[in-house]
C-alpha cells in the first residue's frame, strides 16, 4: 500500500488538485477559490524554474523577475493584437520560453568566474538592467503603461475568458505537472549530477572532471525557461504586461517559495507556492476586512499596507523555526540538523584552509 | 564641453557618490565579519531619514525663522545628526541581536532570507510611519507618496554669487559629513584594538576566540558601527536629495551594496571607491542619457567591472565559506 | 637508530593540578569521540598526548579550551569547573590553545597578531615587555613586524602562532603539533623553545605525531586510542614500553 502511495503520490496530488474547482459548484461566487489558485500554479510554475538554480546547483539568483518579465513581454510581443506578429497562444508561449531560456543563457555568460555573492548581486542587478529596459524601450514594450490585451489560451471545444478561472486553472495545472516532470527528469539526468556536483563542492566537482561551467550554465538556462514559462501564462491570464510588477519584492517572494518550501525540493516548492500565494490572495484581503479597511478608510488600516510587515516576520520566523523549509531535500535537512557545537567545530577546521 | 561643466559633474557625482559610499561602508563591514548581505541596511538609511523628518517636524524647523533652532539650522543639524547616528546604531544592533545572532550557525542562505525578512519588514515600518498624521508628512494621507524634506540650510553658492559652478551648503554639509567620518573609521579600524580586533574576527573568528575576543561582541559593535553611518548617511541623503519615501531604503541600498561589491567587498577604501565611481557614473548618465538610463549604466558598469575583476576593483581572493 | 631519551632536566613537581579532565566524553552529532578521558597536568609539568590519526587528542585539547562543548565528564582548570565556560572567558582565566594548523591572522601584520595575543590583557608595561621577549625568542618575527602574517613560511606561522599565545600570560598552554608540516631542524629549534618555556615554569599540554621528540620533552605522558587513555605513566617509561615503541616509534625501541 505505502508503495503505491509512493509510486503513485504525485499522480494523485494532480488528480486531487484538478478537483479542487468541484468544491466551486457548491460554494457562493464571493467564496470562489479557483480564481486565486490560478496564481499559485503560475507562481509554482516560476518557483520551480527557481529552484533549478537555487536549490539544484546551488547558485543564490535575486533575478528571477526579470525572467517571468522576459517570458512574459516575448508574450505579449508576439500575441498582442497592438503588434503585428500575433502568432497565436501557443507559439507564443513556445517562443516566450525560448526567449527566457536564452536570456538565461546570456545572463549566465559573464557570471561564470563570478563566486558567491559577486554573483547574486549581479543577478540582482540583471532583474533591475530589464526592468528599466521594459521602462525605456518605449516603443518595444509601450513603457509604463504595459501592454494588453493579451490572448487567452485556445484549446478545441474550451473557451477561455476572464470571468472563468476553471480551465485556465486547469491547463495551468497540466503544465505545471509537466514542469514537475521535466524538473524531476533533470535531476536524475548527467545534467542533475552534475548540478549536485556544484552545488556541494565547485572545486572537488571541478577537479573530478564535472564540467561546472557548463552545468551552471545549463542550470541558468532551464531555470529562465521555466520561469518565463511561468510569467508568459500569468501575462495571459491578467491580460496584460506592465514593467512595475517585475520587481525586485518579486524575485524575493518568489526565492521564498522555494527557501520556504524547502529548497531543491520539487514538493517542497509546490507546498511554498501554495503557503505564499495563499497569503497573498487570501490572508491579506481578509485582513484588510477584519482591520475594517476600505477604500475610504485610513490607508494605516489597509492591510496591503501592513502586508510586507506581515510577510517579513513569517520570513524571519520560518527561517528561525524550519530553516530546511516546509518539505526539505534529504540532504538539506541533514545539513542543517546538527548541534551548534559542531559548527563550531566545522569553522575549526575550515579555519585551517585559509 | 568645458572645464566648469566637468567640475559640476565632478562636485555633483562626488556628493552624491560620498552618500552611497558611506551606505556601502557599512555593508561591508557587516560582509567582512559575518559574510551576509544585510538587506535590511539601506532599510535603516531610511528609517533615519524618516526619524529626521520627523524631528524637523517636531522642532518645528521646517518653519524657517520661527524658532531659535530654526534660525540656527547648523546647530538644529549637530542635534540631529547625532539624534539620528544613535537611532541607526540602535536599530542595526537589535536586527542582529533578534533576527541574525541566532542563525549564526546556520548555512549563508538561510541569514540571508531572514534578511530580507527585515528589510521587508523594516521598510514595511517606514511605510507605517509615512502615514502618520504629521504635517511634515502631508498629514500622513499618503504613506507611500514621496514627502519632501524641508531646506534647513540656506541657499548659496559657497563659490561666490557669480561663479558658473555650483557648490551649496548642502553639498558642503555632504562632504562635511561623510569626509571625517571615513577618516576616522580608517583610523578606528587601522589604528585601535578594537579595530584589529575586528579585522582579526574577520579573518579567522574561532582564532578570535582562543585570543578570547568576545566574538558576538565584535560582531554587534560592526553592526552597530554600521547602524551609526547610515543614521548619518540618512541625514545627508535627506538634506541632499531633498525627498523621503519607504523605498528609498531598497534603491539606495542596492546602489550601497553594488559599490560594496565593485570596489571588493569587505574591502573598506573599496566601498568608499565603489560609492565615488557609481556617484559619477550616474551623475555622468543623468547629464547624458536622462535619469531612466541610470541604473542601467551603473549596473552594467558593475558587471563589466567583474567580468574583467572578479572580486572588484580593490578585492583579492575571496574566501567561500561553505 | 634509537634517540638518547633525555630526561627532562628538572623533576616535575609534583604539586597542585593545573588542569584535571575527568571522565571527559564529547561527541560530534551522534558519532562519540570521546569517550570517557581522564587527564592532569601538574604545576611545572611538561604532559604530552600521543595518538594515531583520530584518536581524539585535538578534540580533547578543544574541550579543554571550551571550543567544543564536553557532552559528559569535566574540565577544572586552578579548581574552576571550565566545562560550560564561554571561550572567551578560558582565555582571561589563562587557559591558553594554539591549536592545530596555521590560526594566525594572515591580513593582519605581526605586530598586529602579537598584540591580538594580548586581547584581554590590561597592564601596558607588561604587554610591551612580553613582546620585547616574543621577538627575543623569534627573531625572524622583529625582522618581519610590518608584513602580512600570511606571508610568513608555515614553520614561521607556527612561531607566530606561539609567539601569539605566549603574548596572553598563560597559565597552562595546550599546543597542537606545533612541529606538524615543519622541517627537522626548525622543529628541534620549536621543540628547545617549548622546552624552555616549560623550564621556566609554564606547564604545558603537547599533543605530537612525533612522538620521539614529545616523549623526549615531556614529564609524562598519556596514550589516547580510539577515544581513550590506553596508557600513561612517566615519558621515559613510556618511552621504552614496547607497545608504545611497536605503535609510536616505529619499531622495536
Ligand atoms: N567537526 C567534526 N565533525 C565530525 N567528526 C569530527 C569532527 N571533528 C573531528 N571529528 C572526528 O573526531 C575524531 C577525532 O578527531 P581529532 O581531530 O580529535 O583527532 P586527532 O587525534 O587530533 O587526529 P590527528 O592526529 O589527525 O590530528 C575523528 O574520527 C574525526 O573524524
Ligand atoms: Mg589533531
Amino acid at each position: 500500500m505505502t508503495r503505491f502511495l509512493r509510486r503513485w503520490s504525485w499522480f494523485l496530488v494532480f488528480a486531487l488538485a484538478a478537483l479542487v474547482p468541484l468544491i466551486d459548484l457548491v460554494l457562493p461566487a464571493r467564496l470562489r477559490i479557483t480564481g486565486m489558485l490560478v496564481p499559485v500554479v503560475t507562481y509554482a510554475l516560476v518557483a520551480l524554474g527557481l529552484n533549478i538554480v537555487v536549490g539544484f546547483t546551488g547558485l543564490l539568483h535575486l533575478g528571477s523577475a526579470a525572467f517571468m518579465a522576459v517570458g512574459a513581454y516575448a508574450f505579449a510581443i508576439l500575441t498582442a493584437p497592438c503588434f503585428p506578429i500575433q502568432c497565436g497562444f501557443w507559439p507564443g508561449l513556445a517562443l516566450a520560453t525560448l526567449a527566457g531560456a536564452l536570456a538565461g543563457w546570456a545572463l549566465a555568460l559573464p557570471t561564470m568566474r563570478l563566486r558567491g555573492d559577486y554573483l547574486t548581486i549581479v543577478t540582482l542587478g540583471c532583474g533591475e538592467i530589464v526592468r528599466e529596459l521594459l521602462k525605456n524601450l518605449e516603443p518595444l514594450t509601450k513603457g509604463t503603461q504595459g501592454i494588453n490585451p493579451l490572448p487567452p489560451p485556445a484549446l478545441p471545444w474550451v473557451t477561455f475568458t476572464a470571468a472563468q478561472p476553471i480551465p485556465f486553472y486547469l491547463l495551468f495545472l497540466a503544465l505545471l505537472a509537466g514542469a514537475v516532470v521535466v524538473c524531476r527528469n533533470l535531476r536524475h539526468s548527467a545534467t542533475g549530477r552534475a548540478w549536485t556536483a556544484v552545488r556541494e563542492d565547485e572545486l572537488a566537482a571541478k577537479s573530478v572532471g564535472v564540467r561546472t561551467d557548463a552545468a551552471k550554465r545549463s542550470a541558468f538556462t532551464w531555470g529562465a525557461g521555466l520561469c518565463a514559462l511561468g510569467g508568459a501564462l500569468a501575462a495571459s491570464y491578467s491580460t496584460g504586461v506592465e514593467p512595475s510588477i517585475y520587481d525586485f519584492q518579486m524575485s524575493v517572494i518568489i526565492l521564498c517559495i522555494v527557501v520556504i518550501g524547502g529548497m531543491g525540493s520539487i514538493a517542497g516548492v509546490l507546498i511554498g507556492a501554495v503557503v505564499m500565494m495563499g497569503f497573498n490572495q487570501v490572508g491579506v484581503p481578509l485582513l484588510t476586512g477584519l482591520m475594517g479597511g476600505g477604500a475610504e478608510a485610513h490607508p494605516l488600516l489597509d492591510a496591503n499596507n501592513w502586508k510586507f510587515l506581515i510577510f517579513g516576520l513569517a520570513l524571519i520566523l520560518a527561517m528561525r523555526l524550519r530553516p530546511e523549509g516546509l518539505l526539505p531535500a534529504r540532504e538539506v535537512r541533514a545539513e542543517l540538523h546538527h548541534d551548534p557545537d559542531e559548527s563550531d567545530q566545522e569553522a575549526v577546521r575550515a579555519g585551517d584552509l585559509r | 564641453m568645458n572645464g566648469a561643466f566637468l567640475s559640476q559633474l565632478l562636485i555633483d557625482g562626488t556628493t552624491t557618490g560620498l552618500v552611497i559610499a558611506l551606505v556601502a561602508l557599512g555593508y561591508t563591514m557587516v560582509y567582512g565579519i559575518v559574510e551576509l548581505i544585510n538587506f535590511a541596511h539601506g532599510d535603516i538609511v531610511m528609517l533615519g531619514a524618516m526619524l529626521f523628518l520627523t524631528l524637523i517636524g517636531l522642532l518645528g524647523l521646517d518653519h524657517a525663522g520661527q524658532s531659535w533652532l530654526a534660525r540656527h539650522p547648523w546647530v538644529a543639524l549637530a542635534v540631529l545628526v547625532p539624534a539620528c547616528a544613535t537611532f541607526g546604531a540602535a536599530v542595526a544592533w537589535t536586527v542582529d541581536r533578534v533576527a541574525y545572532r541566532p542563525l549564526r550557525h546556520l548555512p549563508k542562505l538561510t541569514v540571508l532570507v531572514t534578511a530580507l525578512g527585515c528589510s521587508f519588514v523594516i521598510s514595511n515600518l517606514g511605510l507605517l510611519w509615512g502615514g502618520l498624521p504629521l504635517a511634515v508628512f502631508g498629514g500622513g494621507r499618503a504613506p507611500s507618496s514621496p514627502k519632501s524634506v524641508p531646506d534647513l540650510l540656506p541657499t548659496l553658492n559657497l563659490l561666490g554669487a557669480d561663479s558658473v559652478v555650483f557648490l551649496g551648503t548642502k553639498e558642503a554639509l555632504v562632504l562635511g559629513l561623510c569626509l571625517p567620518l571615513m577618516a576616522a573609521l580608517t583610523w578606528f579600524v587601522r589604528c585601535t584594538r578594537l579595530g584589529i580586533a575586528m579585522r582579526a574576527c574577520a579573518q579567522n573568528p574561532v582564532a578570535a576566540r582562543l585570543m578570547g575576543v568576545n566574538v558576538d561582541a565584535l560582531i554587534s559593535l560592526t553592526f552597530v558601527i554600521g547602524g551609526a553611518l547610515a543614521g548619518v548617511a540618512a541625514v545627508a541623503y535627506a538634506t541632499y536629495h531633498g525627498t523621503v519615501q519607504f523605498q528609498l531604503g531598497y534603491n539606495l541600498g542596492v546602489m550601497a551594496f553594488t559599490a560594496a561589491v565593485l570596489g571588493g567587498i569587505g574591502n573598506l577604501p573599496g566601498a568608499v571607491l565603489g560609492g565615488l565611481v557609481i556617484g559619477l557614473v550616474q551623475a555622468a548618465t543623468t547629464l547624458w542619457l536622462g535619469s531612466d538610463w541610470t541604473n542601467v549604466v551603473v549596473f552594467l558598469v558593475l558587471i563589466l567591472t567583474l567580468v574583467f575583476r572578479p572580486n572588484g576593483l580593490l578585492g583579492t581572493q575571496m574566501r567561500e565559506k561553505v | 637508530m634509537v634517540e638518547p631519551v633525555v630526561p627532562p632536566s628538572a623533576p616535575a613537581p609534583a604539586t597542585a593540578p593545573i588542569l584535571e579532565l575527568h571522565n571527559l566524553t564529547a561527541h560530534f552529532g551522534h558519532i562519540q569521540v570521546l569517550r570517557g578521558i581522564s587527564l592532569t597536568v601538574n604545576a611545572g609539568e611538561l604532559v604530552c598526548l600521543l595518538g594515531s590519526n583520530g584518536a581524539g587528542k585535538s578534540t580533547t585539547l578543544l574541550c579543554a579550551s571550551a571550543i567544543h562543548h564536553a557532552s559528559g565528564g569535566s574540565v577544572r582548570f586552578l579548581g574552576e569547573d571550565l566545562t560550560r565556560a564561554a571561550a572567551h572567558t578560558v582565555v582571561a582565566r589563562g587557559l591558553v590553545h594554539v591549536p592545530e594548523g596555521r590560526r594566525i591572522f594572515p591580513k593582519l601584520t605581526i605586530d598586529e597578531n602579537l598584540i591580538m595575543g594580548a586581547w584581554l590583557r590590561r597592564d601596558r608595561a607588561g604587554i610591551a615587555r612580553d613582546r620585547e621577549r616574543m621577538l627575543d625568542l623569534f627573531p625572524i618575527l622583529r625582522d618581519r613586524l610590518r608584513q602580512a602574517g600570511g606571508t610568513l613560511s608555515g614553520g614561521e606561522q607556527q612561531m607566530l602562532a606561539l609567539a601569539r599565545a605566549l603574548m596572553a600570560a598563560p597559565k597552562l598552554l595546550l599546543l597542537d603539533e606545533p612541529t606538524m608540516g615543519i622541517a627537522p631542524l626548525l622543529a628541534e629549534r620549536i621543540a628547545a623553545t617549548i622546552r624552555s618555556l616549560n623550564r621556566d615554569g609554564l606547564p604545558i599540554l603537547l599533543v605530537e605525531q612525533n612522538a620521539r621528540l614529545a616523549l623526549r620533552l615531556a614529564h609524562r605522558a598519556y596514550v589516547l586510542e580510539n577515544g581513550s587513555i590506553a596508557m600513561h605513566g612517566p615519558a621515559a617509561e613510556l618511552a621504552h614500553d614496547p607497545r608504545v615503541t611497536a605503535a609510536y616509534l616505529g619499531g622495536e625501541g
